[in-house]
């Protein structure tokens, strides 16, 4: 079993809009691709999961809706919105210049 | 945006409670179920999909935490919670519900006078630069003006950017071919419109090129009366009128806010205030009233400052007319002086009822509080926080609040509509509306909150010091920290006491002072009399042979009209008590010093008046047709006059004069009669009265009356028409009976009394009630001692007594502080009330006898339940 990580925090957003961004995915399904994702190094626990899914879906940046899966069940579907998109773009650049920032200090450093 | 749609969406669990938690559910199980054969499929077991999934109840806990609104919520279940709880007590309910509902409703209404009367601002734009201007003069403080003053005032240049003088005259105004009405009128100078600002709702208005004599001769009509009159008929505009006989022509229609209720009493027209030069400069006499427009940016007290020296100037000027004499200049609307204390007064009683509610309340939540320690303490013992407790008591005290305001605000809309009516007038249409404002309605919801905030958060904390162990040993009452319960009991009781003896004496000094002044007729009688007003215009009756004329046709008329036994012409009815009165000084005697006179009231009448009121005649003869112009000028004096004048002489010949009549005319004595009186308590028979033949003195303003014996409709008719016959521009006005007159009066007076009484009667009852659930509570708490003392063998008297003296205990604190309370509102109250008793040591005296007797009730009734209590099962009660 690989090491599991605590997720940083106000990331888990970023990932699951990222995750999101190649089509539309249920509970379970989001789940799977999230550890797929970071090759099983992160845990996302339910209950950060689902409450993230729904404050998400309250800021319109994600919506759910009960669809009909390959194994012909029912199950809620989440897909971008557009605002969600442009969401996904925001948190990445502000993820991206918040690493190249912690290693250029570390970097500096050392 | 972003936020209301958030907001929504966590609304939504409240709308859509049920669907979203199915949804939740549907979520996990299927996500369960997923991973449950994922897990199968690579050989794992469901149990490990489970555990990986983590705890069911926790991922939904946290899903509801970020869907919903955790506080409203928890709101939402406390209220759920305390509607719950209190459905199982509706007889707490109900008394909470009354007693607010009581306290609130008088309140209210109490707010609403205050509110119509000094709160509503003047719907007049640009308000804050309007002003109204007075005379003060020794004695007079916050007078009308006169003419002369107010024309050079308004020929100041840059004193104000605009004067309105107002005027009050009664016209007779007549649609050509009808008979005649009288009319009240605003008479107003021609910037009046312009500064107040209110166009007309119909047609133009006038101004200042038509406030000069000649060209004056068009008039304004107010809403009301364009209803009454014209019934909102648009082709009134244009029309031509008579008005005291010359034709006028309406050009407008003032819109219905534009009201002058509580500036200068409702009117139907406005007419052009047209002064001739004579009268325009006149000074010795103040009757106008005056409305300016402050100047741009300058304020109130540099007004003021400017119209003091102006005094000063005008004093120098005029100094028989203006000496001593200053402007006091005040904010448009406000009362000047301490005419609003009164209202404020009994706003105040009203207030301390609902201190009294307030405490009967908090008494009542003790009371059931002390009963829930169990409860409490189980509540506690299972994880409930104080803080959590308290909240939810609180949130029951404000449940009933709500209630309790819109239950006393549903009572106080009833009560005002009532009080309208009570308050009306003959005559006057509509003078005081009582609404439910948006101000009101605030007022009252703050009053029923701050209630329920004070009656709910002290019995709360209290009630919630429990020791969880101690409440799930102990069974039933005592387990709270009963003596913080006890000393605030205490503390509310001899509040209560306290306040209720303060506000029985505030309301009956009011009451002893309304009830003083009970008109009515007093040696004289109101009976099967009917009175009506007459005002003959000076044009064309300008002078006194013209009026002269008038009375003997009208008189003649009225004697022959069928029905109108005994027809009187006087100056004024004497409904309204006397009108004039003079220094007098008689012939033969040394006259005293200037101003130490004796002043005689008077009044004008016909031949037969006294015989027609039942006056009796005493001594020699009453008046007769020939007492005219030209006739020896005669008088009738009344008995205490002609003691007072000539003490055991005959009065009979004997000349008296006026001393402030231009004329000195030397009146002859030929008459005595007995006095009248007008008031049922004051009049105590020492009033200095006498009367002159009408035709000697002649004026266009007078009463007439009958003795008659047909119904007030009927004879209505009849004096119009003979009215009509003398002189068809003319018309009666005020026609009413003397006794509905005095009813009139009595009735504005009662319904104010018992306003009062029912103040007064409303906070005893609440403290008595208080004081009864205390005690009572106590004699429930001590069953167990009781029933002991009685089964050792103590007395009836003895367990009354043991009872009893817990309430003598609170009233011996109570009452005397309640006590010292009224002596100083009652002082104050007189002070503020000349003319009434400073002290009044009966009043307090009865006040204390009444609470006293309250209180004893109040204690005796639970202590003789207490000592009728059968030992066995006071014991068993353990």
């Amino acid at each position: 079993m690989p090491e599991k990580s605590e997720l940083l925090q106000g990331t888990l957003d970023l990932l699951i809009l990222q995750a999101l961004q190649s089509g539309p995915i249920h509970g379970f399904g989001l789940s799977l691709r999230l550890r797929e994702m970071s090759r099983d190094v992160f845990q996302v626990e339910m209950g950060s999961m689902y409450p993230a899914v729904c404050r998400m879906e309250a800021r319109g940046w994600i919506r759910g809706e009960w669809s009909v899966s390959e194994a012909n069940r029912k199950a809620r579907y989440y897909s971008l919105t557009p605002l969600g998109r442009r969401q996904l773009a925001v948190e990445r650049a502000k993820w991206e210049r918040l690493s190249s920032t912690i290693n250029l200090m570390l970097q500096a450093a050392s | 945006m972003n936020v209301l749609r958030t907001l929504w969406f966590r609304l939504q669990p409240f709308l859509r409670r049920r669907k979203i938690e199915a949804e939740l559910n549907e979520e996990i199980r299927t996500h369960l179920e997923m991973a449950e054969e994922a897990h199968a499929a690579a050989g794992l077991s469901r149990e490990e999909a489970r555990r990986e999934f983590g705890g069911v109840d926790q991922v939904k806990e946290a899903y509801r935490d970020e869907r919903g609104v955790p506080w409203i919520e928890s709101i939402l279940q406390d209220v759920r919670t305390a509607v719950r709880s209190l459905r199982r007590i509706p007889g707490f309910v109900a008394l909470t519900l009354v007693t607010l509902a009581l306290g609130v409703s008088l309140n209210t209404t109490a707010f609403s006078f205050l509110d119509a009367l000094l709160l509503e601002p003047l719907p007049f734009p640009g308000l804050n630069r309007l002003v109204q201007i007075y005379r003060t003069a020794p004695g007079q403080l916050f007078g009308p003006n006169s003419p002369g003053d107010l024309f050079e005032l308004k020929e100041q240049k840059g004193m104000f950017s605009g004067l309105a003088i107002v005027d009050f005259p009664t016209y007779s105004l007549a649609v050509p071919g009808q008979p005649a009405e009288r009319v009240s009128a605003f008479a107003v100078s021609g910037d009046f419109f312009r500064i107040l600002g209110v166009p007309p709702l119909l047609g133009r208005v006038f101004g200042p090129e038509e406030d000069a004599v000649g060209h004056d001769a068009v008039i304004v009509l107010s809403y009301e009366y364009w209803r009454r009159r014209f019934a909102l008929d648009p082709g009134v505009i244009g029309r031509t009128l008579r008005m005291n006989g010359t034709p006028v022509t309406v050009i407008g229609v003032m819109p219905r806010p534009f009201r002058f209720t509580r500036l200068f009493g409702s009117r139907d027209i406005w007419k052009p205030l047209a002064m001739g030069s004579k009268l325009a400069t006149k000074r010795d006499g103040r009757w106008l009233s005056a409305i300016a427009q402050l100047k741009a940016g300058e304020s109130l007290a540099e007004a003021q400052a400017k119209m003091t020296a102006i005094a000063a100037r005008m004093a120098k000027d005029n100094p028989k007319s203006d000496a001593n004499s200053g402007f006091y200049v005040g904010p448009l609307g406000k009362e000047p002086g301490g005419g609003s204390i009164m209202i404020w007064m009994i706003m105040g009683l009203a207030f301390s009822v609902l201190l009294i509610a307030c405490a009967n309340l908090a008494n009542l939540q003790l009371a059931r509080n002390s009963g829930r320690s169990r409860e409490f303490g189980i509540r506690l013992s299972l994880g409930s926080t104080r803080p959590r407790l308290v909240r939810q008591m609180l949130t029951e005290s404000l449940i009933l609040s709500l209630a309790g305001a819109v239950l006393g605000v549903a009572c106080a809309w009833g009560v005002n509509r009532y009080l309208e009516a009570r308050f009306a007038i003959v005559g006057e249409d509509s003078s005081l509306m009582l609404p439910i404002s948006g101000r009101v309605l605030a007022f009252a919801l703050l009053a029923a909150l701050g209630t329920g905030a004070l009656f709910g958060t002290l019995p709360a904390w209290i009630a919630s010091n429990v020791s969880p162990n101690a409440a799930i040993r102990i069974s039933g009452a005592g387990i709270t920290s009963s003596r913080s319960r006890h000393r605030l009991r205490s503390v509310l009781v001899v509040s209560e006491l306290a306040l209720t003896l303060s506000l029985i004496a505030g309301a009956g000094f009011f009451f002893q002072g309304i009830m003083r002044y009970k008109p009515g007729a007093v040696g004289w009688r109101s009976d099967h009399v009917v009175t009506a007003r007459v005002a003959l215009p000076s044009s064309p009756y300008n002078s006194a042979d013209k009026c002269l004329a008038f009375y003997d046709r009208l008189y003649a008329e009225l004697a022959a009209t069928p029905g109108v036994e005994a027809p009187i012409i006087c100056d004024l009815f004497p409904t309204g008590g006397f009108y004039y009165s003079h220094p007098m000084i008689t012939e033969g005697k040394e006259a005293p010093p200037s101003g130490k006179e004796p002043v005689c009231d008077m009044n004008t009448v016909t031949p037969g008046f006294f015989h027609a009121l039942g006056i009796r005649l005493l001594r020699g003869r009453d008046f007769a047709d020939s007492d005219r112009p030209g006739a020896p000028m005669v008088a009738i004096v009344n008995e205490t006059m002609a003691k007072k004048l000539w003490p055991n002489q005959d009065p009979i010949g004997r000349r008296i004069c006026a001393v402030d009549s231009e004329l000195r005319e030397w009146l002859e004595v030929v008459g005595v009669v007995s006095e009248i009186g007008f008031q049922a308590e004051v009049n105590t028979g020492r009033a200095m009265q006498y009367y002159r033949p009408i035709r000697q003195v002649g004026g266009n303003y007078f009463s007439i009356a009958a003795r008659t014996t047909l119904a007030p409709e009927a004879i209505k008719n009849l004096l119009s028409k003979a009215v009509f016959r003398v002189d068809p521009d003319q018309a009666i006005y005020e026609l009413t009976t003397a006794d509905q007159a005095f009813e009139d009066y009595n009735r504005a007076n009662h319904t104010f009394a018992s306003g009062l009484a029912v103040l007064g009667v409303s906070g005893l009852l609440l403290s008595a009630l208080g004081l009864y659930g205390v005690i009572s509570n106590l004699v429930v708490e001590r069953t167990p001692e009781i029933g002991i003392r009685i089964a050792m063998g103590a007395s009836f008297t003895q367990v009354v007594w043991a009872v009893m003296r817990q309430g003598a205990r609170l009233a011996a604190v109570g009452i005397p502080i309640g006590l010292f309370g009224a002596w100083g509102l009652v002082r104050i109250l007189a002070s503020s009330f000349p003319g009434s008793a400073k002290t009044n040591p009966l009043m307090l005296a009865s006040s204390t006898a009444l609470v006293l007797a309250v209180t004893f009730l109040a204690c005796w009734l639970p202590a003789r339940r207490a000592a009728r209590m059968e030992p066995m099962t006071a014991l068993r009660a353990e």
